[in-house]
């Protein structure tokens, strides 16, 4: 009888385990915790980038080609579904790097949350919060230091998680779902007419009746 | 956001080091939560909404959100877009390919990515990694505690393993402490046995403490000259205890305190690099399996719901066969048809 839970065991060994503890031991794995741990800036946009670029890219050649040669898709429609993967593709990946650059950027985010949240952050309302709170018999005692340190580890939670949502909104509705495929159409039209012309300079040595 | 990257018992364990006592300690973290809970009390609806956010960040959340924009929100930008001039059938046809690859997305997401993530979580958590930095067996992740307390006490309702959970974690991040400011060194169990580390080990840890420490400082004259006296002390090989009582001109700073965050955040941050790169590796790796099989359902699906779409229109047999001066009117044709 097959012992599925062995087989499992010995794909998740061979298949995961032993890879991830090749990789660990990598050079590049330690370059990789040293600029991760130093949360280098630099480096970890850099590799963000090529990550975006090397899986839509890749994802984009593949998709086209396989759309082109896919003989299931009616023939009138096949250019088009993949002069869509192909301009899907591309925006898709400039609407990324965009957004990474933009939305997703910590400093643009800080500076967002300051000019939608901040009044409710500022000295003034920590002030009022502090009184608030001091007023209740459960945390009369507490020191100002104490509430300092809440307070703001408070509003960094609160910042964390508009980072967050704004980049989720931003970059996974409204950049990836709207704004790309909005765009993405018309100039689908246009990059059919140049896989059209490819195909008629192809065509040229043809006749109709050469054909039959 | 990774819960091993934040600890929060900065700032309200001062007793920690004078008097350890775990229980007490507990305590002492359980009031910060309770002080974050009635400020969130007092603060306006918008930014209580924002708190409310927080359950809808993870993983699984993020491919649900993914696919519904795929599924649900490109479609309608295709399909109704009126600067295209491409004829509305050939729009609804290439518009009903999102929905299918969202479904496919989903599938292969499920069925790879999260197993995958969740393979590394295990094994981080128990100490299966030969290399140790990617180790968190010395604090591990609250839900795989959880997950552990569960699979031992089965019958331990779910506020009780939570509690449980919380204590273990309380009395890991207290063993760090304790043995960084008594043995100068923090020691935990692998797989492969148990781990101590070195004495350089530990100077670099202390060493980026400082460093962050100094950040942190700026422009205070008084703080950077305290910084500097522990920085000398830690290239002369001082001990941790003796680099806490420097840095203890300094108010508020727990030196113990932060270099135990500091190896749990450097912990925190090796296994994120290493997850994006096997995240990248994994998509890459799975991109000819969603690409193959997108390419076979798709045409199979619309021929199924969709078969006037799916038939190919009958062409003129000039269509077939146009000159290049012919092309562009090409979409017109279509559009006539």
């Amino acid at each position: 009888m097959i012992d599925m839970p062995k087989i499992m065991d010995k794909v998740v060994d061979y298949g995961i385990k032993k890879p991830l503890n090749a990789f660990t031991k990598t050079g590049f794995a330690d370059n990789l915790c040293k600029n991760y741990q130093s949360n280098n800036a630099k480096y970890i946009g850099a590799l963000g980038v090529t990550s975006i670029v090397l899986k839509d890219g890749l994802g984009c050649y593949m998709y086209v080609n396989q759309s082109l040669n896919n003989k299931s898709i009616p023939e009138d429609k096949r250019k088009f579904v993949a002069s869509l993967d192909l301009t899907n593709g591309g925006l898709m990946i400039l609407a990324q790097l965009l957004t990474f650059f933009t939305i997703s950027n910590s400093k643009v985010q800080s500076k967002i949350f300051n000019k939608i949240f901040g009044k409710n952050f500022d000295g003034a309302a920590k002030k009022l919060y502090e009184t608030a709170i001091k007023g209740s018999d459960k945390f009369k005692n507490i020191t100002g230091k104490e509430f300092n340190v809440t307070f703001d580890k408070f509003k960094n939670d609160a910042k964390g998680f508009f980072g967050i949502f704004t980049s989720l909104v931003a970059a996974t509705i409204l950049a990836k779902r709207v704004i790309v495929p909005f765009i993405a159409t018309p100039l689908a039209d246009k990059a059919k007419k140049l896989l059209y012309k490819d195909d008629n300079k192809n065509q040229d040595s043809f006749t109709p009746e050469s054909k039959k | 956001m990774s819960s091993v990257g934040s600890v929060s018992f900065k700032g309200s364990t001062s007793s920690i080091l004078d008097a350890v006592n775990p229980r007490e300690w507990a305590q002492q973290v359980n009031k910060e939560k309770d002080l974050k809970s009635e400020l969130l009390k007092q603060m306006p609806n918008s930014i209580k909404l924002l708190d409310k956010m927080k359950n809808f960040v993870g993983e699984v959340p993020n491919i649900i959100i993914n696919a519904v924009g795929t599924g649900l929100v490109a479609p309608v930008f295709i399909k109704y877009n009126p600067l295209s001039k491409t004829d509305e059938d050939t729009r609804t046809y290439s518009a009903w390919r999102q929905p299918v690859s969202a479904a496919l997305a989903v599938l292969t997401q499920a069925g790879l990515v999260i197993p995958f993530n969740s393979v590394i979580n295990n094994m981080t958590n128990s100490g299966d990694f030969f290399v140790n930095k990617y180790n968190r067996t010395a604090y591990q992740d609250l839900k795989y505690i959880e997950k552990t307390i569960k699979k031992e006490n089965p019958n331990l309702s779910k506020e009780e393993i939570s509690k449980l959970a919380k204590d273990k974690q309380y009395k890991q991040l207290e063993n760090i402490i304790e043995q960084l400011y008594n043995k100068d060194t923090i020691e935990y169990t692998t797989k492969r046995g148990v781990v101590k580390l070195s004495k350089d080990e530990i100077k670099e840890l202390m060493e980026q403490t400082a460093q962050d420490m100094l950040v942190k400082a700026k422009d205070n004259p008084h703080e950077k000259a305290v910084i500097k006296e522990m920085q000398d002390a830690i290239r002369d090989n001082k001990s941790v205890k003796d680099v806490h009582k420097i840095a203890s001109n300094i108010s508020n700073v727990k030196f113990a305190y932060d270099a135990a965050q500091k190896f749990i955040s450097n912990t925190a941050a090796n296994i994120k690099g290493m997850k994006q790169i096997t995240g990248l590796a994994v998509s890459l790796a799975i991109l000819p399996v969603t690409c193959c099989l997108l390419n076979y359902v798709y045409p199979k699906f619309m021929k199924a719901f969709f078969p006037n779409l799916s038939d190919k229109k009958q062409e003129k047999p000039q269509d077939t066969f146009v000159k290049n001066s012919d092309a562009p009117k090409d979409d017109e044709q279509e559009v006539r048809k």
